[in-house]
């Protein structure tokens, strides 16, 4: 039988995945703090029909063998997290991470990791996220608070009317040694994994994390030029593939009209 | 002399054969389009003498798969642990079932800090294994790794005999026994970017039309062959014509 069907078929699921991840990342193209995805792909094993080095009848020996490979397989679809471009907003509550790190907040007691900085104040005064999951440590904005500051080091401050200061707290951001292995779990929120590496806590602006913008979000990462030219070239992709799928078929029906 | 017209079917059989099996090699070229360090293969044919029969020698064709180490081009992701080699060379990674050669470039970093591939194999430099602990990775042109402006490493590439070189799936290439490696002499790397397949559609397209109309026309030939068989049953010896 023609192994192409079968390897064809390999090209066009694996391009299908692609046009997936393409089609998340287009969707994203406006959610704060978003990280665009990429799909890897690596090539499936080879099916030995003659071994190189092989002894010929004369007492040769055959210089390369025939090796097939049998099409395509995705490893990963990877979330590229470099910097988002940020845009300012004006909302106290607003704040950027300018470099690396993460906000800690707790959802149904477990600990996510967002670089969403749109923040809110629930009925209580807690800083949460627009799901309502609280930001880590807690922070309880006190009655009579007019302004929230923060610093690019994460110092938060209420202050009244008169700028008296109220309450004061420090934010840290967390560090993954390999953020690309976090778990994107939906609304915004990743979660810690054996393959990102425990979360380091720090100061921000200390230990190569990066500082806090008040009053800025951080748009997605998505380049829509590069996803729409990456579009192309899956939709080429998957032509291309189904081509060889049609040609087998192709030679199957020459192979099949050989009897009369 | 005698000639037996089953030569010509056989041959015919052999043509077919080898032109589905130019199709899978052409499949399997379309289907990495997208991979990463990707070298695609070319099929090609040589002359093979046979001893057909007592009479006749005939000349067969013998299959031969190339894989083309030709450049792949180089596109730019900006994501620091994309490495792209332009020129000769592929990196060195450790598998559990011994070194393999590599020139897909997209390595991550894993939970220890360690450089691996997409599938969790370590990257190789001069001093092993390659531990990145700090918060930015430089990679020179020649390959030499600093984190934070420490050097820690040196990226490890080598060249070898491509006859000996043998691909394994997984973007992995394997030494065949025997085969020694040598440092590179000729390459630079390039961070942010990333290597991609050196499939070109055109030509793989215009291969499986060309493969197509060859296996169009034995099968041609076969039916040819097939006629005069039939003639032959029917009309040679007939008396009435």
């Amino acid at each position: 039988m023609i192994r192409s069907l079968f390897s064809g078929r390999t090209g066009m699921t694996g391009q299908q995945l692609q046009l997936d991840t393409i089609a998340n990342n287009l969707a994203n193209v406006n959610t704060a703090g978003f990280k665009k995805s990429r799909a890897q792909f690596e090539d499936l094993y080879y099916q030995e029909i003659r071994a190189m080095g092989t002894e010929t009848a004369d007492g040769g020996r055959v210089p390369s063998g025939i090796q097939v490979g049998l099409g395509v397989r995705p490893t990963s679809v990877q979330k590229i997290f470099t910097q988002g471009s940020l845009t300012e907003t004006g909302n106290d509550l607003d704040w950027a991470i300018e470099g690396n790190g993460f906000f800690k907040v707790v959802r149904d007691g477990e600990d996510y990791f967002t670089r969403a900085g749109a923040f809110s104040l629930d009925a209580d005064g807690n800083v949460v996220t627009q799901n309502g999951d609280r930001l880590q440590p807690e922070f309880t904005v006190p009655q009579g608070t007019i302004s929230i500051g923060i610093n690019n080091n994460g110092l938060l401050t209420a202050k009244d009317a008169q700028q008296q200061v109220l309450a004061t707290v420090q934010i840290t951001l967390h560090s993954f040694i390999n953020p690309g292995g976090l778990r994107s779990t939906g609304a915004n929120l990743f979660k810690e994994t054996d393959a990102s590496g425990a979360p380091v806590e720090a100061n921000p602006g200390t230990e190569g994390l990066g500082t806090i913008q008040q009053r800025f979000m951080e748009v997605s990462n998505v380049d829509v030029t590069e996803e729409l030219v990456n579009m192309i070239i899956t939709q080429r992709a998957y032509e291309v593939n189904s081509k060889s799928v049609q040609t087998a078929d192709k030679l199957l029906e020459v192979a099949n009209t050989l009897a009369r | 002399m005698f000639i037996h017209n089953r030569l010509g079917l056989l041959e015919s059989v052999e043509t077919l054969l080898n032109q589905e099996q130019r199709l899978n090699q052409v499949t399997n070229n379309l289907a990495n389009v997208d991979t990463p360090g990707f070298k695609k293969e070319t099929v090609t044919f040589d002359e093979m003498l046979y001893q057909a029969n007592r009479y006749r020698q005939r000349v067969g064709k013998g299959l031969r798969i190339n894989t083309v180490h030709q450049q792949g081009t180089v596109q730019k992701t900006d994501t620091p642990f994309d490495l792209a080699i332009s020129g000769e060379g592929f990196f060195r990674v450790q598998t559990p079932n011994g070194d393999r050669y590599t020139r897909a470039g997209n390595f991550q970093r894993n939970n220890e800090g360690v450089l691996v591939t997409a599938n969790g194999y370590p990257v190789l430099g001069e001093g092993g294994i390659i531990t990145i602990t700090g918060n930015k990775m430089d990679v020179s042109r020649d390959g030499r790794l600093y984190v934070d402006g420490v050097q820690v490493n040196r990226l490890t590439v080598v060249t070898a005999d491509p006859q000996a070189l043998k691909k394994e799936g997984e973007n992995l290439f394997r030494l065949e026994d025997g085969a020694a490696e040598e440092a590179s002499p000729n390459f630079q790397i390039l961070q942010g970017h990333l290597e991609k397949s050196n499939v070109n559609t055109v030509t793989e397209m215009t291969e499986m039309i060309d493969l197509y109309r060859a296996y169009e026309g034995q099968q041609k030939m076969i039916r040819a062959v097939d006629d005069l068989d039939d003639l032959a049953v029917r009309r040679v010896g007939s008396l009435t014509g």
